[in-house]
């Protein structure tokens, strides 16, 4: 048995060896054939987009010269219209004229004869001339007096910034992480391009192969024809130049673009969604709807469910007294209270006068009609964004800016502002001004910004400090107000141990915003400061108080550090 | 305006925030900020894009959010007490196109259910609104 089963064993062996022999000249046969191959449908495939190029280079060039010849038509008609009697241009016409007025036309009455003249030019800077002579048959002066430009001042450095009405995150793709940046040094004169020993810039991504056509219909050809082996991919690596797995991946993508392309062209790409049931078809609006903006955008991020509820004893509610003061404290994750509704709430219905069901530590006023003194968002100092006394619903518009609404706690949110200008700050750079007198406590405006996480403002931060010119502004433990890219003009007011107003970061509708308020009664046309409230380490060489003096406006641009409210 | 602070606001030069370009004396005491102004072609930009990077949004749906935050910009809907207003002159403004595209209308539709969900909007109003719409349908399919 065992003898027959070797010999069994062994021819089985051999045939084996034999096919694996036979199978390898196969393979390398067949390597070669695809490998001929490819390079053949390469060059077809390059030879196709020459004459594809080529083309295209015709069809532009003729479009090109009608464009041109239009022009080049256009110029030369005008030119023959301004051709004066003598036909000649009637620029260089003008211009000789011009010249002979102011050398005399001697030229014309010397004649063809000598023409020795010259000329000569005074100056007489006291008298503001320029005097001009030429001598010839008659010599001739002309006066020319100089033209005083009024000198005007430079204005301070002024950097492009966009208007936000409302606070705006930050897009991923704004961030300065990872990308080079240039400043002006003022000492050297100099722009020079900022790097740091701890900076992180991150390595460059392995750049990702972009796919041409013509490489698609290579690896498409070749994988209808070859299949998808090792072989065939590593063959197709000599051609394209990806890796292995790239290619692998963009076959299966060329695949299934194929199938798709073969399949039903009338199926509708967009359906009706009446099959659907109604919680899938409002699935896109449900993620997408923030509840308090009232439109579709990106959700603040999807961390805040974990903080819907007062957090335990400690939570900022409770030990809180109700104002929206945001204090500092180290070390506690603070993060706002958001009506965000997440996916996994049932949505809530509930008519409007039952007040809605929050989650967390804001909890709406009841109020019935107008809110007023007696308001408990009034006493705990939140906004509310009910709308009050809109029991009807009857509204021929939204009431305008201004209109006169008087809930105390609407300022923010409608955005009834006092009107800033800008102006030369008497103290340094730019400085805002208020239009209006205002009285003590009046609300002035907001200062918006983007808001950017406190490690991308870190790195802002050492940009503008070096420049001595920082609009950061800090918010809450999450976020920091950036003014310097995008903002509004209460950026430009500057700061002051004795200001004339203050800043206060209000709860408005669920977010954290930044209201400037009239700390005395300001009359029109004063340039408004505020104490930007740096911490003892932070404070900037020219904030620093100067000592003995009773007057502690100092210097300033913009800020450094950032700027808090207390 | 008091002659008082016209008297201080003529004593200062003061700039437009946008273009540093000195303001002239008539701009500094009108009541209307030119430059308190969102940018509205760079804000619709904006909402596009964003709308875009979304993969599971079909374009309709896309296009009816573009809509719906345009609008809400552009007509200050502020708070809660808005929206039943808001609904209905949306559905005045855009009602020709909606009726010209299924999808885009129920977009519409389907927003509107949700903003009654939330308690946002109200069965009357809702109501209205599809009456606006029909009325845009019945006059299209009109003679033609």
């Amino acid at each position: 048995m065992a003898s027959l089963s070797k010999t069994s064993d062994s021819s089985l062996q051999r045939s084996k060896r034999l096919d694996q022999g036979m199978g390898r000249e196969a393979a390398t046969a067949s390597v070669v054939a695809i490998h001929s191959k490819l390079a053949q449908l390469k060059r077809e495939i390059q030879s196709g987009r020459l004459a594809y190029i080529k083309e295209k280079v015709e069809a532009n060039r003729k479009v090109l010269q009608r464009h041109t010849c239009a022009l080049f038509d256009a110029a030369a008609a005008a030119e023959v219209a301004s051709r004066g009697t003598e036909g000649c241009n009637v620029l260089s016409q003008r211009a000789a004229e011009g010249q002979s007025r102011l050398m005399g036309s001697d030229l014309d009455r010397n004649g063809m004869g000598e023409r020795e003249v010259v000329y000569a030019q005074e100056e007489n800077l006291s008298a503001g001339t320029l005097v001009l002579s030429s001598s010839g048959c008659a010599t001739q002066k002309t006066v020319v007096k100089f033209v005083k430009l009024p000198l005007v001042d430079r204005i301070p450095p002024y950097t492009t910034w966009i208007f936000l009405d409302k606070n705006q995150r930050m897009a991923e793709d704004q961030s300065v992480f990872g990308r080079r940046r240039i400043y002006y040094d003022q000492d050297g004169n100099e722009a020079l391009v900022w790097s740091d020993s701890d900076d992180e810039i991150p390595e460059p991504e392995e750049e990702k192969h972009l796919f041409t056509e013509g490489e698609d219909q290579l690896i498409w050809k070749a994988t209808q024809e070859y299949g998808l082996s090792q072989e065939v991919v590593n063959i197709l690596c000599q051609f394209v130049d990806a890796t292995p797995s790239e290619i692998e991946e963009r076959s299966k993508i060329i695949f299934e673009k194929n199938e798709k392309r073969s399949g039903s062209p009338d199926r509708i790409e967009s359906q009706l969604p009446l099959d659907k049931t109604i919680d899938i078809v409002l699935d896109s609006f449900d993620n997408l709807f923030c509840r308090r903006c009232l439109i579709e955008k990106q959700p603040y991020g999807f961390e805040l469910d974990k903080n819907k509820r007062p957090c335990g004893d400690q939570c900022y509610l409770r030990d809180m007294a109700p104002r929206t003061r945001i204090c500092r404290r180290r070390g506690r994750n603070r993060k706002l209270k958001y009506t965000w509704k997440s996916a996994g709430h049932p949505t809530v219905r509930k008519s409007l006068g039952d007040g809605k069901r929050w989650y967390t530590q804001y909890t709406p006023c009841g109020c019935q009609q107008m809110c007023g003194k007696d308001c408990p968002c009034v006493e705990n100092g939140t906004c509310c964004e009910k709308y009050c006394g809109r029991g009807d619903g009857s509204l021929g518009e939204p009431p305008a800016r201004g209109d006169g609404y008087q809930c105390g706690n609407m300022k923010l949110l409608l955005k009834q502002q006092q009107r800033i200008l800008l102006g030369r700050s008497d103290i340094a750079g730019w400085g805002a001004f208020i239009k209006n007198p205002v009285h003590k406590h009046d609300y002035l405006g907001e200062y918006t910004g983007e808001l950017i996480s406190h490690k991308e403002a870190d790195r802002r931060g050492k940009i503008y400090d070096l420049e001595n010119s920082s609009f950061l502004f800090d918010l809450n433990d999450q976020y920091v107000l950036d003014a310097y890219r995008k903002g509004d003009k209460l950026k430009f007011a500057n700061h002051s141990y004795s200001p004339n107003c203050y800043a206060k970061v209000m709860l408005v509708a669920g977010d954290h915003r930044v209201g400037i308020y009239a700390n005395e009664h300001i009359e029109a046309s004063e340039e408004l400061f505020y104490d930007y409230r740096y911490g003892p380490d932070q404070t900037p060489a020219w904030a620093k108080k100067l000592e003995g003096s009773k007057k502690d406006v100092v210097p300033v641009s913009h800020r450094r550090a950032r700027k808090v409210a207390r | 305006m008091l002659s008082g602070s016209r008297q201080l606001l003529q004593k200062r030069q003061f700039f437009h925030s946008h273009r540093s370009q000195p303001m002239a004396l008539e701009q500094v005491f009108s009541d209307r900020d030119s430059e308190d102004e969102v940018d509205d072609d760079i804000a619709d930009f904006e909402d596009r894009r964003m709308l875009d990077d979304f993969v599971d949004v079909t374009k309709d749906e896309k296009q009816i959010m573009h809509m719906w935050n345009s609008f809400v910009r552009k007509q200050r809907v502020l708070a809660d007490g808005h929206v039943p207003w808001a609904c209905e002159a949306f559905s005045r403004l855009h009602g020709q196109q909606l009726v010209q595209n299924t999808a885009l209308l129920w977009g519409w539709r389907f927003f509107m259910i949700k903003l009654w969900n939330h308690s946002l909007l109200d069965g009357r109003t809702m109501n209205t609104c599809n009456i606006i719409l029909q009325g845009f349908q019945d006059g299209s399919s009109g003679p033609k």
